[in-house]
């Protein structure tokens, strides 16, 4: 193969790649348009420019809510983690229980029942901080079994290896298992980070003024804003969660050392 | 080396693998060989610190090795010990294996760490896969890196536990070929091996093991080519038969 026929074919791939992406494009749009016939929907798009401000607004809550829950509940998560590798069967069980009964009921329940019960109960009114708070619990629980799955799947052999070499157990650690297991955990830790995102549109129960809730603001007091107002919200979340898992490819990709 | 053992009892799930075992060998290198499932992995682990033993004690020349965290810690640290397969770490390159220990167990200068790293490659052929990853390596360059990483600290024994076993019969050659130019050059070793061609060409003295405990040791030419128990007179000729 010449040089050229090389160029030519990576040519034709990028071809391949466009069409493909057009393709994908036409096909949904022409389902979305033809529903949208059928079902005999408007879409006036030029009402939403008047709520820019306040969809803005939301984003940015949305934005902030999201942030702070993945770097809590990605510490909660870490230190669960820890506790179910506890010395203490107490610290064990609790760590495992609290897993159980999170990962086993729905986060719309748990926003009711943290927020008006046990916010409550121990006076904590700020909406922002026990949604941070309640989205960090919910997420943790199921980073703690990422992290925990990521934990197993680093045999025991190479600890082993480690230790034999004279390795400290900080060491260990730093050295060792925590570079395999970021690499190992990156792909799934980042899906869990888009479902912070979609998961904090729950939070809109509890009056937390973020994108979902903006939404629903909008559409109460203009009904006709009602489908395409939602048609805003998905494509604000999308801009949102595509770049986290854009992200993650590109670190998976970057970090990759088994061929 | 000289290894003295002194009521050694160790014992590994139900089967005991060494019950008061006392003896003193002194052999530059030892081979153990014997039926799979005899111990005597379980005894290397021991000898390289990896396991406490459940009684009794052993010397490394003259040095007793009490059965504790902190002495064991200390000792792993004197002893170069390459597993039977896999035994690099696979996030980094065959340099970054080699230099690991001498930067952070010995505390070496990382460029003093690498030069020695990448002497050694050369002198063994291996300069050009310096920047692979284990992934990218044969089985073959991996043991040979794993040697190289636990001969670079400068061990006062180094331990192989059936360094060979999951390689095919050229991956094999090429990594006896180096044990037996390392043992020509003064390393001390004690290997678990199953290539009795080996054990009778590279090493002096030979321990043989099976589940009933250890049969016979001695110099390498009278326990191979005079066994005096039937268990190894039945084990040779089982592997010669093949």
């Amino acid at each position: 193969m010449t040089i050229w026929d090389l160029r030519s074919s990576s040519i034709n791939m990028t071809l391949k790649r466009i069409f493909s992406w057009l393709g994908v494009f036409l096909i949904i749009a022409s389902f979305l348009v033809i529903s949208a016939v059928n079902a005999d929907v408007n879409f006036d798009f030029s009402q939403m420019w008047v709520y820019r401000t306040r969809f803005a607004q939301g984003f940015v809550l949305t934005v902030q809510i999201s942030l702070f829950s993945m770097i809590l509940s990605l510490i909660l998560g870490s230190l669960v983690v820890l506790g179910r590798r506890s010395r203490w069967m107490v610290i064990r069980d609790l760590a495992a229980t609290y897993v159980e009964i999170i990962r086993g009921t729905p986060l719309l329940v748990q926003i009711i029942f943290f927020y008006y019960i046990i916010g409550t109960a121990w006076g904590l009114s700020n909406r922002f901080i026990a949604g941070v708070l309640i989205l960090s619990v919910f997420e943790g629980a199921y980073i703690s079994e990422i992290i925990r799955g990521g934990v197993n799947s680093i045999e025991s052999k190479q600890m082993e290896i480690a230790r034999s070499i004279g390795l400290t157990k900080m060491k260990m650690f730093r050295l060792i298992l925590l570079p395999q297991l970021i690499i190992r955990i990156i792909p799934a830790i980042a899906g869990q980070f888009a479902s912070v995102i979609k998961d904090s549109s729950l939070l809109s129960t509890i009056a937390i003024i973020e994108l979902m809730q903006v939404t629903k603001e909008i559409t109460a007091t203009n009904y006709s804003t009602y489908y395409t107002s939602y048609i805003v919200l998905a494509v604000l979340y999308l801009i949102l969660t595509f770049p986290v898992s854009m992200l993650s490819r590109w670190l998976e990709r970057r970090n990759r050392y088994e061929t | 080396m000289k290894l003295e053992f002194r009521d050694l009892t160790v014992r590994f799930g139900s089967q005991i693998v060494l019950d008061h075992f006392t003896d003193t060998i002194e052999a530059k290198a030892l081979a153990i060989i014997g039926p799979s499932g005899g111990g005597k992995s379980t005894l290397l682990r021991v000898l390289g610190g990896l396991l406490q033993a459940n009684d009794g004690t052993f010397a490394l020349n003259g040095q007793w090795i009490e059965s504790k965290e902190h002495t064991l810690s200390e000792y792993r640290k004197q002893i170069g010990f390459v597993f039977q397969s896999n035994g690099l770490f696979p996030h980094l390159s065959a340099l970054d294996n080699i230099t690991l220990p001498l930067i952070h167990t010995f505390m070496m200068d990382k460029a003093a760490a690498k030069e020695k790293a990448l002497y050694l490659l050369r002198k063994f052929g291996l300069e050009d896969s310096s920047h692979k990853f284990p992934a990218q390596l044969s089985g073959g360059q991996q043991q040979r890196i794993a040697i190289i990483r636990a001969i670079a600290i400068e061990p006062k024994l180094l331990l192989l536990d059936e360094p060979t076993s999951a390689l095919d019969p050229e991956l094999s050659h090429e990594v006896l070929t180096m044990l037996k130019e390392l043992v020509q050059s003064g390393v001390e070793l004690v290997i678990v091996t199953h290539h009795l061609g080996f054990a009778s060409n590279a090493c002096d003295t030979v321990m043989y093991m099976d589940e009933f405990g250890i049969g016979e040791i001695g110099k390498t030419d009278v326990v191979l080519r005079q066994p005096k128990t039937e268990r190894l007179q039945r084990f040779i000729s089982k592997i010669l038969s093949i």
